[in-house]
């Protein structure tokens, strides 16, 4: 078991400190300094702005709450990055409709490049490609790539089977990968013409 | 497909999403603040609520002192006005008075509108001769009824004196010495002494026998006062014990009386209200009122099961003595009927509205009332309110409902109290008020169980008389 303890800065104890003795400034602050990261994990696990604004909102009311529990085994950023995931998962599980909203066959591959297609299309671009991600692949694509873990514990934490995690991935993978050529293939066109 | 594009493209969308931001819309800190608010109250409320319940108990234990410190002082009183006139000190002073009568001593006052009365012998003289008895006088005259004795022994009041005493001799000083001071005085005007001191027992005697009158006027005056208020006004509050009996009623099988009756465990409750009497006569009065309660019990963690509702909709279901509640967290939208959940500790909270219909028994004794009285009591649910924390292995869900089914809004109570009453003026009191009250009716209905609460409660009042 690690054991590591965080040296936190002075600021961000401070802020912490105020935030358990429900100092709204130092909440505030924290949120300022938190809110435009945590926004976009948010927006990684949504499928749009609105949900991933609830996701965010959850999310930090339970920072606030649940602040005096943080214990500084990690970064408080990571701690707080934790939270924003458990809610998005939480969000999940609450929605009943986990079909893929991209088809598979929505693009051929006729692209031999890589690095330089990915890197063709602005950030924004590629969290639109995630969003647009059924719930299911779009967890298993964030848990297993943003968060880093395996299989067994995405199994665990979605309540699925790990060859169920596996497969989602990789069609995932194969989806986001179609989608990427197909946005390309778009913008060349309109280049071209 | 390309394979390397497959295989990295999670990385890329890492390297390239990660180091992003997005400021989202001012509003979101504003809903967030709004949130944050109603929590610091909630929390604000909680902090205080141990502040005020200790406030409680201490104002309850203030009054309680303050009580038994005036019964105390106003026994300590009458206690030291009784040695006045025990027996004991009684057959002193006639013994006193009978070695006046027997002939052997001479009373010698010091002035009787200037002049001397002179006996056989001095009884001052043997006073004075007699240190104990002397400052066994002394100690009499500290208080008042015991002037009265040392006059007779020392001094024969002038006329003037004697308008005096009848003036500032209170009623109630008459009242505990006159009869010992009669009997005296009776004495000394029986016996064949000088025509002058037999005139003054006589006056002394008529004046005692004037303020007898004036002070059974008086008594009697301040009797017809009281016994004129027909109506009395209580208010008070009580801390309480409340508890239930439970019976199996075996309508399903979802819980019985032993599983809820091990896991929850009564807290300090309080009752609070107002009560009016109106007097029926003399001794009976009928007494009715508003009495609010709120009884608070603590259930242990425990399990909760998924199943159908009335509807047909799966959900977890909670039962707790008073009826049932269900609940569906986030995290287990849709449960399978079977399917469980933890609980951790969770707090019931059960509000009434009572009014009491009341017979009142009532008789007194010097500054005391005592007022038995018992009679049904009908009681109104005004909140059933059961907060539990829900919780699996990864979440958890603070879950709040104030709809409890298989509740029983409307019942009935036997109501009995001791009630005490300590006059402070005549139409002041202050009342302490034992009460025991028991459920003549489930407060549930069609339930696992059926449930008969109680409360064993001290209420401290005040009773205003008009």
């Amino acid at each position: 078991m690690n054991n590591t303890v965080i040296i936190l800065s002075d600021k961000e104890t401070r802020l912490i400190a105020g935030c358990i003795a429900f100092n709204r400034s130092s909440q505030s602050e924290v949120y300022t300094l938190f809110a435009p990261k945590m926004m976009i994990v948010s927006m990684r696990y949504s499928k749009n702005q609105e949900e991933a604004e609830e996701i965010l909102q959850d999310g930090f009311m339970r920072v606030f709450k649940f602040i005096a529990q943080f214990k500084q085994d990690g970064s408080f950023e990571g701690w707080i990055r934790k939270i924003m995931v458990n809610c998005a998962l939480q969000k999940l599980r609450n929605q009943v409709n986990l079909r893929p909203v991209v088809s598979l066959d929505t693009a051929s591959n006729n692209y031999s490049s890589n690095i330089d297609i990915v890197g063709d299309l602005s950030g924004k671009e590629l969290l639109k490609l995630i969003q647009n991600l059924s719930p299911a692949y779009r967890m298993v694509f964030n848990l297993y790539h943003f968060e880093g873990l395996k299989h067994r514990e995405i199994a665990v934490l979605l309540k699925i089977e790990e060859g169920t995690s596996k497969s989602n991935l990789a069609q995932a993978k194969r989806i986001l990968q179609n989608a990427v050529i197909q946005n390309l293939k778009i913008a060349k066109q309109t280049h071209n013409g | 497909m390309d394979k390397n594009l497959h295989d990295d493209i999670g990385d890329w969308f890492q390297q390239k999403i990660e180091p992003m931001t997005e400021l989202p819309r001012e509003e979101l800190w504003q809903n967030l603040e709004q949130q944050l608010d109603k929590t610091d109250a909630s929390n604000y409320r909680n902090k205080f609520l141990t502040a005020r319940r200790i406030a409680a108990i201490l104002f309850f234990l203030l009054v309680g002192f303050a009580t038994a410190a005036i019964f105390y002082i106003n026994k300590t009183k009458s206690d030291l006005a009784n040695n006045k006139i025990n027996p004991g000190n009684k057959i002193n002073l006639i013994n006193n008075i009978s070695a006046i009568d027997s002939g052997n001593m001479s009373i010698i006052p010091p002035s009787y509108n200037n002049k001397n009365i002179t006996g056989k012998q001095s009884v001052a003289d043997d006073l004075t001769t007699d240190k104990n008895k002397k400052n066994m006088f002394k100690k009499q005259s500290l208080n008042k009824p015991g002037r009265q004795i040392v006059i007779i022994k020392n001094e024969i009041p002038s006329e003037e004196n004697l308008t005096t005493i009848k003036e500032t001799q209170s009623a109630a000083l008459l009242n505990n010495t006159e009869s010992v001071f009669q009997q005296a005085m009776e004495s000394i005007a029986a016996r064949e002494i000088k025509p002058e001191l037999q005139l003054i027992a006589k006056n002394k005697i008529n004046l005692l026998k004037s303020s007898e009158v004036n002070s059974s006027i008086a008594k009697n005056s301040k009797k017809n006062k009281t016994s004129a208020a027909r109506y009395s006004i209580a208010a008070f509050a009580a801390p309480e014990f409340a508890g239930y009996y439970l019976e199996n009623d075996d309508i399903n099988a979802y819980g019985n009386k032993n599983i809820i009756d091990k896991r929850e465990n009564h807290l300090l409750s309080s009752s609070a209200g107002i009560l009016i009497s109106r007097k029926i006569n003399k001794r009976l009065s009928i007494q009715s009122g508003v009495i609010y309660s709120s009884s608070n019990i603590s259930i242990d963690p425990s399990k909760i099961y998924a199943v159908k509702d009335a509807v047909g909709n799966i959900k977890y279901r909670y039962n707790t003595s008073s009826g049932f509640a269900y609940f569906l967290p986030s995290f287990s939208s849709s449960p399978n009927v079977g399917d469980s959940l933890y609980t951790r500790t969770s707090n019931h909270t059960i509000e009434y509205i009572s009014v009491p219909v009341m017979i009142k028994y009532s008789f007194e004794k010097k500054k005391f009332s005592f007022n038995p009285a018992a009679g049904v009591s009908f009681n109104f649910l005004t909140k059933a309110k059961l907060t539990t924390d829900i919780e699996n292995s990864q979440n958890n869900e603070i879950e709040t409902t104030t709809k409890l089914e298989s509740t029983q809004r409307v019942g009935y109570s036997l109501i009995v109290t001791p009630e005490i009453q300590y006059k402070i003026s005549t139409q002041w009191a202050i009342s302490a008020m034992p009460y025991f009250k028991y459920a003549l009716t489930p407060i549930t209905k069609a339930y696992v169980v059926r449930t008969y609460p109680f409360n064993v409660g001290l209420g401290i009042g005040v009773v205003y008389k008009f």
